[in-house]
């Protein structure tokens, strides 16, 4: 057929179709039954609903959680009304949990790699076979006699899960249950100052005046709804005048931004502008005199047993932080530095906050000294609006442990993450270090190492380091639910059930002061063949000889948990979650010590524990000054005597001048200025006139540090203010931009000492000239579909710092420059 | 008849966008991808629009949670040629997918820029099908569309308390956006009523409404201290 | 002549496909056959087995279990009866296919029409109680039409929000 004979044009082509179609319809055929239908006639869904209480656990937040459970599937997540710590509401992340437990990336089966170390292919195995395996390599290492050897990585060592960790460790032989969350600096100035190591809560609903040193607060700090619910009530239902919230930082985040004044500062000079504050309220007498009489030491020079003299804490600061002095420093204005001692000093009660921002430089501790003391300066603590000294969950204690030899001999060794030995660091190294030890094989080599919760080579600086340290161990074992950077290098994976599927223990983090406890059960059957880490080690005590099991007198975690709350039954305090009206009444009653009992046996309480979504213990008790100061002064200590005796202990071990140590420790105060809240200047890695730029890697609630990438919905809500989405950035000051000639949106290279990332430019006038910010969470080169390849991990180009006193990695504590790509 | 409205008090807002996915999960509400949403075509019915102002220091953001505004005079229902989109007696703008033809000219007329295209037909993972909620379909490729107020959680209230022989009470009903508000800043209820919360709040000397001028009657009223100034340009 | 051969092409095509795409209700074959009449002259209502219609929006399907209650030891010498107590050895449920369906965007309730509105089963149902042995489409075939014409006569709301979702 040739082309002339069958041409048609369009036009007589659609009159054609035209009349074809109506030829159709006349045809008779049905039009009126093209009823479009939904479902296949296999497809009947009954539509049974359910709401069952649990707790999220994706940070650790612990807000309660009613799941919507139709025909077997969550469909939607909801706030728990009952629980305390979010009453009904809940976080972006929290709605997106539907995505990770119906994420498709998840791993579905244990899996053995297969081809040696360095290959990336993993064969699924059964439960049977892969605890087995795991149970007979752990047992080659008891018969070595080298049971030290296995370090388990625990990303949330807090809850029962770390206790079942720790007691593993200490049944099987290892001291290494090593943390690796993220350290909170002030845990350093509450030890240091009042000899409690326990992070303390902080009153802020009865709060007026909230100084917040760098504290995320609205972005994702210890419980992200009960701060914003928090916010919520400060800024508009509590009755009389408006509490102000003063952030303190080097970036305008959503905090300060919604904080009444922004006080931009230079990065790691916060403990400077503290002094500075604490200069004007002890210049103008506007401290709590009857406090600091009472209730402190050190504070005026004072005399030791053996007739030395020694300088106070107000000759220290009224000779060296003038308000001029600290202006320099800082860059904060005298005026407004002034300004805000004033108003601390007069809104009572006020309270000061220090966060990850203050404390993770080099000089973190001695910034976590200096915030700590104005809150004693202003006698805020433990009381009402101020500082709270909150109490334990009271859990049922374990029965003790019977451990063998064996066991005793391993628990003998020193932790890897101590600093016995070599390093002069007063208290655990980061977890880089960590990763350098393993290399080295120091203070012994690691044969085997377990990731709970913890993903170091993507959350560590210098990763490629980590990395090459899992490769370097034998056995590595990850219990994640993902594929993450870590799990990459195992040997054999357990997954983990995500947090919808087990029973979990969801303790609230320390923040009201009242120990409050959610408990989360199984909302859905598992969906795939995963296994409750808590059950595995239950499984693995049993396959490990007669020691171990009798360890482990629990046959799953649930029954862990059981035995457990039973601790809050017999409390004889507190109450299972109720509806507000009638919790105040029980409240009044206890506080003014009576005790109803609600139930007449453990099991009834259980019931209604499970129903209502968990336990508190109901109110604080403010004003224990018998408790909160366990110093050798028994006061609050702005003269630290238990640093001095550790620093000299340890100088003395090492057979050194203390002032040797304080130089190895990078402390260049000497004399009792090192033993009292003073400021360190912040060491940071890279030349000012090569590098001109502080890099800022901060933190984004909806990333949760990294968990959040492979969530699409969070990916899609990452950059608000500077309307990114499914990407990193980096915030520059529109004037920094234009000197070097950097438009928004353009592609710039960000470098370091330490490497070197490209990455996109938002002109964001939040950000200081001198800082450049890059959110941290994002740049994966696994972890899912989602997270992978998008952005860049600021880690990257963060050196592995640390503030050498407290081990607090010194995340801000890197120089940048910064050139069009 | 009540009239369904929403109070959002700017004062309290933090800016975390629970609202955004309570939404999204609420309504199945699909993501694109990275690409397509560098197109502008992510879906959100319930947005944050950030508002950065002013020059270093003092800098201020502002968060503004944008939902359908459930206009009583509403812009895009007069365009709509084939009655997809109406106002109804209880005053929620309605879109009917079904009767969509994508002609998008209520997403055009919208002052808001509430109403969203699907240019594709919405795609899960086979996994992520499992926790759609069944009481909200899903849309076909080529229909507008928006925040609904959470209507289905309307039908299903009414008909418990009609089972419950009692009327609907105040809490009954509350879109997904207000229950998951974790800083209390959402507000729901009857306008008409004048002992409810929301006619209390809309009588405030803070409130005011997004492009009031427009002469739109939204029913999303907002709350702020001082004077509203309307978004200005970023600095 | 190349018009109508092409003509006759898309129409075929049109009329073809078209079937293929609309095809109503192709027959539903149910695993079992099922007799409703003998159910309900034995004394057993609606709500015996489609137990939820009055608390939910699906009224359901009978579980194995509900058939086993009777049909455990045989009542009747019928293989159908047979098939329920093999499906019971086996372990599965039986797969009743669906009769009656709805189109996705439509929310419908049976709590709402039958126990708030009154309205009997037999409106939408049609005579499904008699039949004595499974119908192969719904003897009733409901178009929107319909619905609206049963709310108009009623006076309930015809806001098309109240059903489309």
């Amino acid at each position: 057929m040739d082309g002339t004979t069958f041409k048609i044009e369009r036009r007589e082509f659609l009159k054609l179709l035209a009349g074809a179609t109506s030829g159709m319809m006349l045809s008779g055929y049905a039009f009126n039954k093209l009823t479009p239908v939904g479902q296949a006639y296999t497809d009947w869904p009954e539509r049974i609903e359910r709401w069952v209480p649990s707790v999220c656990l994706q940070c650790s937040g612990g807000c309660g959680l009613m799941a919507r459970v139709v025909d077997g599937n969550v469909v939607k997540l909801e706030g728990n009304p009952l629980h305390p710590v979010n009453r009904g509401r809940l976080c972006p992340l929290g709605h997106a949990g539907l995505q990770l437990v119906y994420n498709p990336d998840r791993i579905k089966t244990p899996m053995k790699r297969v081809g040696g170390k360095g290959s990336t292919q993993w064969v699924s195995i059964g439960w049977d076979e892969a605890i087995n395996l795991l149970a007979e390599r752990l047992g080659e290492l008891r018969e070595r006699g080298q049971p030290h050897s296995l370090i388990v990585l625990d990303g949330r060592p807090t809850g029962l899960m770390g206790a079942l960790w720790e007691r593993f460790c200490q049944a099987y032989g290892t001291p290494n249950h090593l943390p690796t969350d993220e350290p909170d600096g002030m845990r350093i100035a509450h030890r240091f100052m009042q000899g409690l190591d326990q992070l303390f809560g902080y009153d802020l609903e009865n709060a007026n005046y909230i100084l917040s040193f760098g504290c995320q607060l609205l972005d994702g700090w210890r419980s992200p709804v009960q701060l914003a619910r928090t916010y919520g009530y400060l800024r508009q239902e509590r009755p009389g005048p408006r509490a102000k919230l003063i952030q303190i930082e080097r970036r305008l985040s959503p905090t300060a931004a919604r904080s009444d004044e922004w006080i931009p500062i230079r990065p790691g000079t916060e403990g400077a502008l503290a002094l500075g504050i604490a200069y004007v309220l002890i210049r103008e007498e506007l401290y709590d005199r009857r406090f600091i009489e009472q209730y402190t030491f050190g504070f005026d020079d004072w005399t030791d047993a053996r007739g030395q003299h020694h300088k106070g804490f107000r000759r220290l600061v009224l000779e060296r932080y003038r308000p001029e002095n600290v202006s320099a420093i800082t860059g904060v204005p005298v005026d407004t530095l002034i300004r805000i001692a004033k108003q601390f000093a007069t809104t009572r009660p006020a309270v000061a906050i220090g966060g990850a921002e203050a404390t993770l430089h080099s000089n973190g501790a001695f910034n976590a000294l200096a915030i700590h003391a104005l809150n004693a300066l202003v006698g805020n603590l433990d009381l009402p609006g101020g500082v709270l000294i909150g109490e334990e969950i009271p859990f049922k204690r374990w029965p003790p442990i019977n451990s063998d030899a064996v066991a005793r001999e391993g628990r003998r060794r020193p932790r890897l993450d101590r600093a016995e030995g070599d390093a002069p660091w007063l208290d655990t190294l980061p977890l880089e270090a960590l990763g350098e030890r393993i290399l080295n094989g120091t203070p012994y080599e690691v044969q085997a190492v377990f990731l709970y919760a913890s993903n170091p080579v993507f959350s560590t600086p210098t990763s490629a380091r980590f990395a090459e340290a899992l490769e370097r161990v034998p056995l590595v074992v990850s219990f994640a639910s993902f594929m993450d950077e870590s799990t990459a290098y195992a040997d054999l994976i357990l997954p983990d059930h995500t947090y919808l599927e087990k029973w979990q223990d969801g303790p609230a983090p320390p923040l009201s002061g009242v120990p409050t406890l959610g408990v989360a059960q199984p909302v859905i059957e598992p969906l795939y063949e995963t296994r409750h880490t808590g059950d595995v080690i239950l499984a693995l005590a049993r396959r490990m000889g007669e020691t171990l099991a009798a360890a482990f007198p629990w046959t799953d975690f649930k029954e862990v948990l059981m035995f457990s709350v039973r601790g809050c039954y017999e409390a004889r305090y507190g109450r299972v979650f109720s509806e507000s009206f009638e919790g105040a009444f029980i409240r009044q009653l206890q506080e003014r010590g009576w005790w109803i009992p609600q139930f007449s046996s453990f099991e009834a309480f259980w019931e209604e524990l499970v129903k209502r979504g968990g336990w508190s213990g109901l109110f604080h008790e403010y004003g224990k000054w018998g408790h909160i100061f366990r110093t050798p002064s028994k006061r609050f200590e702005f003269y630290s005597q238990r640093l001095k005796a550790e620093l000299e202990a340890r100088a003395e071990r090492r057979g050194q001048p203390l002032d040797a140590l304080l130089e190895e420790l990078n402390i260049t105060a000497r004399g009792d200025e090192v033993f009292l809240p003073h400021y360190e200047p912040a060491r940071f890695a890279g030349d000012e006139s090569q590098y001109p730029f502080h890099l800022n890697p901060f933190h984004v609630l909806v990333l949760n540090s990294g968990s959040g990438a492979n969530l699409p919905w969070m990916q899609e809500i990452v950059g608000l203010h500077v309307h990114v989405k499914w990407d990193s950035w980096l915030e520059i000051h529109p004037e920094t931009a234009r000197k070097l000639g950097i438009a928004d949106g353009d592609w710039v290279w960000v470098e370091s000492p330490y490497g070197k990332v490209r990455i996109r430019a938002k002109l964001y006038p939040g950000s200081m000239p001198e800082v450049v910010n890059i959110p941290l969470g994002l740049g994966h080169t696994a972890s899912g579909r989602w997270a992978s390849g998008r952005g860049v991990n600021p880690y990257a180009l963060i050196g592995p710092a640390a503030d050498r006193l407290g081990g607090l990695p010194a995340r801000y504590a890197t120089r940048v420059k910064i050139s069009k790509a | 008849m009540p009239r369904w409205a929403m109070v959002i008090d700017l004062d309290k807002c933090t800016g975390c966008q629970a609202c955004v996915i309570a939404c999204k999960a609420e309504n199945n509400i699909p993501f694109v991808s990275p690409e397509q949403a560098a197109m502008g075509r992510t879906i959100s019915w319930m947005e944050v629009i950030p508002i950065v102002e002013g020059e270093y220091p003092r800098v201020r953001v502002r968060y503004i949670p944008r939902p359908c505004m459930q206009c009583d005079n509403p812009p895009c229902t007069k365009v709509c040629p084939v009655y997809a989109t109406f106002k109804n007696e209880e005053g929620l703008v309605a879109q009917i997918y079904p009767r969509c033809i994508g002609c998008r000219y209520c997403t055009a007329a919208c002052p808001y820029t509430v109403k969203y295209f699907n240019w594709y037909a919405p795609q899960w993972p086979e996994e992520m099908r499992a926790c759609l909620n069944p009481d909200v379909s899903t849309r076909p490729k080529g229909v507008v569309e928006k925040c609904t107020f959470c209507h289905h959680r309307l039908q299903k209230a009414k008909e418990k308390a009609r089972a419950e022989q009692r009327e609907l009470r105040e809490g009954d009903y509350v879109p997904a956006c207000v229950q998951s508000c974790p800083a209390g800043a959402m507000f729901f209820g009857d306008l008409d009523d004048p002992m409810s919360t929301v006619a209390q709040l809309a009588r405030s000397a803070r409130a005011f409404r997004l492009l009031d001028d427009l002469g739109t009657e939204p029913k999303v009223i907002y709350l702020i201290e001082g004077e509203w100034y309307g978004p200005r340009k970023r600095a | 002549m190349n018009r109508i051969l092409l003509f006759t092409v898309i129409l075929v095509l049109a009329v073809g496909g078209g079937y293929l795409v609309a095809r109503p209700f192709s027959e539903v074959v149910q695993p079992i056959a099922f007799n409703h009449k003998v159910h309900i002259d034995n004394g057993l209502d609606c709500s015996a087995c489609h137990e939820r219609y009055s608390q939910a929006a699906v009224a359901g399907r009978p579980k194995l279990t509900t058939c086993l209650f009777c049909h455990e030891t045989p009542l009747t010498e019928s293989p159908e009866e047979e098939k329920v107590r093999q499906y019971a050895e086996r372990g599965e449920e039986i797969p009743w296919r669906r009769l009656t369906r709805l189109p996705a965007h439509v929310y419908f309730s049976h709590r709402r029409h039958v126990v708030l509105g009154g309205i009997a089963c037999q409106t939408c149902h049609g005579h499904i109680g008699q039949s004595t042995s499974p119908p192969s489409r719904p003897e009733i075939q409901l178009k929107m039409n319909d619905c609206l014409a049963c709310h108009r006569q009623h006076g309930v709301t015809t806001d098309c929000n109240a059903c489309h979702r």
